[in-house]
């Protein structure tokens, strides 16, 4: 798959579950947000897998992270709903990786 | 932010990447050259008047003897003292060092602050002796983000949230798309030509994509990619050093005895004197300039990794400078 689908394809996954998941007063700003981090860690997870050589599982576990901490710190989310929000988006598009 | 401040600085990152992707080595070349040094001296006012209160006389006399070692192995670089990687090594290890001189003050905040800085000593060692030269490369590379830190520690609240923001987009999502190749096909697909010409008299890419790729790196197709990313940031940093902390200032810093910095009447007509001087030689002989050049970006790059460290652990403004002046 080249690269703008996979970007595109993960958005279009993760967004719903974010938003999904997300207090209802703080949807929009989750939505925002939600594309705004994926534009951050996704690239940067493809160079790591496909031109560094980064072993996947890691790569993944380090963007559920980083994805979780911005959720926390700039979206404003609890600590409980930004694991959660990060560990199902990317739980759901790691699960799809599988797949495509 | 107004809106008009907002266009302003969204039309300015998006111009700023279209460059570095277009031309990354004009990019970099010239900003280096014209903006350089202005933004060490500005990035050292700034730390000097936000974080001076907070650096006791003691700690400050530490701080450096150590900035004095790295610039005598910069000094070193330039006569072609010892090997590239001995140097780099060294350099690492006097990084650690200066973070060791904080580590007593990290420790008194709590453990979690200690074993911060000992992870951060852990990884300049561990760096120093496995890839000294790529880890000085990363290093240099990661130092443009420290604006993102200024930010953060320097604002509060809802200006802070918006102006973290702002850095996700600017500082992460506009490098990694750069970083990964997508922002070159876009600006490819619009026509743009994105060949990697080279300034006149600054010699071949190959002699400066070393400046931020790592040597694993450099000669894959990856290489250009990240020069451009780096590049790119290399620019914000520029931006924010120059355009927005010192607007920002010392906020609620408590007032220290600062720095001395020299204030004779000869003093504007001898820094005007020495960037103009440096600008020259950037065009005359690039790579020869660069080198004296990263003899006063070392010397600001390391001393904010106690600073930043320092800041991380909150030091309560102005409990050095109620003890005693610093140097």
């Amino acid at each position: 798959m080249p690269y703008l689908g996979a970007l595109l394809l993960t958005i279009a996954v993760e967004l719903p579950i974010v938003v999904a998941l997300a207090p209802r007063p703080m949807r929009r700003r989750a939505l925002v947000d939600g594309v705004a981090f994926n534009l951050f860690t996704h690239p940067l997870a493809w160079l790591a897998v496909l031109h560094l050589c980064l072993g996947w599982w890691p790569v993944e576990a380090a963007v559920t992270l980083t994805e979780l901490a911005l959720y926390r710190g700039l979206t404003r989310l609890s600590w409980p709903r930004a694991a959660l929000v990060a560990c199902a988006a990317n739980g759901v598009t790691a699960a799809l990786s599988f797949l495509f | 932010m107004t809106t008009r401040g907002t266009i302003f600085a969204l039309s300015g990152v998006l111009l700023t990447a279209a460059l570095a992707v277009a031309a990354p080595l004009w990019t970099y070349a010239l900003t280096l050259a014209l903006f350089g040094l202005p933004h060490v001296a500005a990035e050292l006012r700034y730390v000097d008047t936000r974080f001076g209160a907070r650096i006791d006389r003691g700690l400050a006399h530490a701080l450096w003897a150590g900035l004095l070692a790295i610039v005598l192995l910069r000094v070193a670089t330039l006569a072609g003292l010892g090997a590239p990687s001995q140097r780099a090594a060294l350099e690492l290890s006097l990084g650690a060092a200066l973070v060791l001189c904080v580590a007593p003050r990290l420790l008194r905040r709590g453990l979690v602050y200690a074993a911060l800085g000992a992870a951060l000593i852990a990884l300049a060692l561990w760096a120093a002796s496995v890839r000294p030269l790529d880890a000085i490369v990363w290093f240099a590379v990661l130092h443009n983000l420290t604006p993102v830190a200024f930010l953060a520690e320097r604002l509060r609240g809802e200006t802070r949230r918006r102006a973290l923001h702002w850095c996700l987009f600017a500082f992460g999502v506009m490098p990694a798309l750069i970083a990964s190749g997508a922002a070159g096909h876009v600006l490819a697909a619009l026509g743009a030509s994105t060949a990697a010409s080279v300034p006149p008299g600054i010699g071949g890419p190959e002699q400066h994509l070393g400046a931020f790729v790592p040597s694993a790196l450099r000669d894959g197709a990856l290489a250009l990619d990240l020069f451009r990313a780096a590049a790119f940031l290399q620019c914000l940093h520029y931006a924010v050093v120059l355009h927005v902390l010192p607007r920002l200032g010392a906020g609620d810093a408590a007032p220290a005895a600062p720095f001395c910095w020299p204030r004779g009447r000869w003093v504007p007509d001898l820094v005007t004197a020495g960037y103009l001087g440096l600008a020259v030689a950037f065009g005359l002989a690039f790579v020869d300039a660069r080198l004296v050049y990263g003899t006063f970006a070392a010397v600001h790059a390391w001393i904010e990794v106690p600073v930043l460290a320092l800041a991380l652990a909150s030091l309560p403004l102005g409990a050095a400078a109620a003890v005693g002046a610093r140097a």
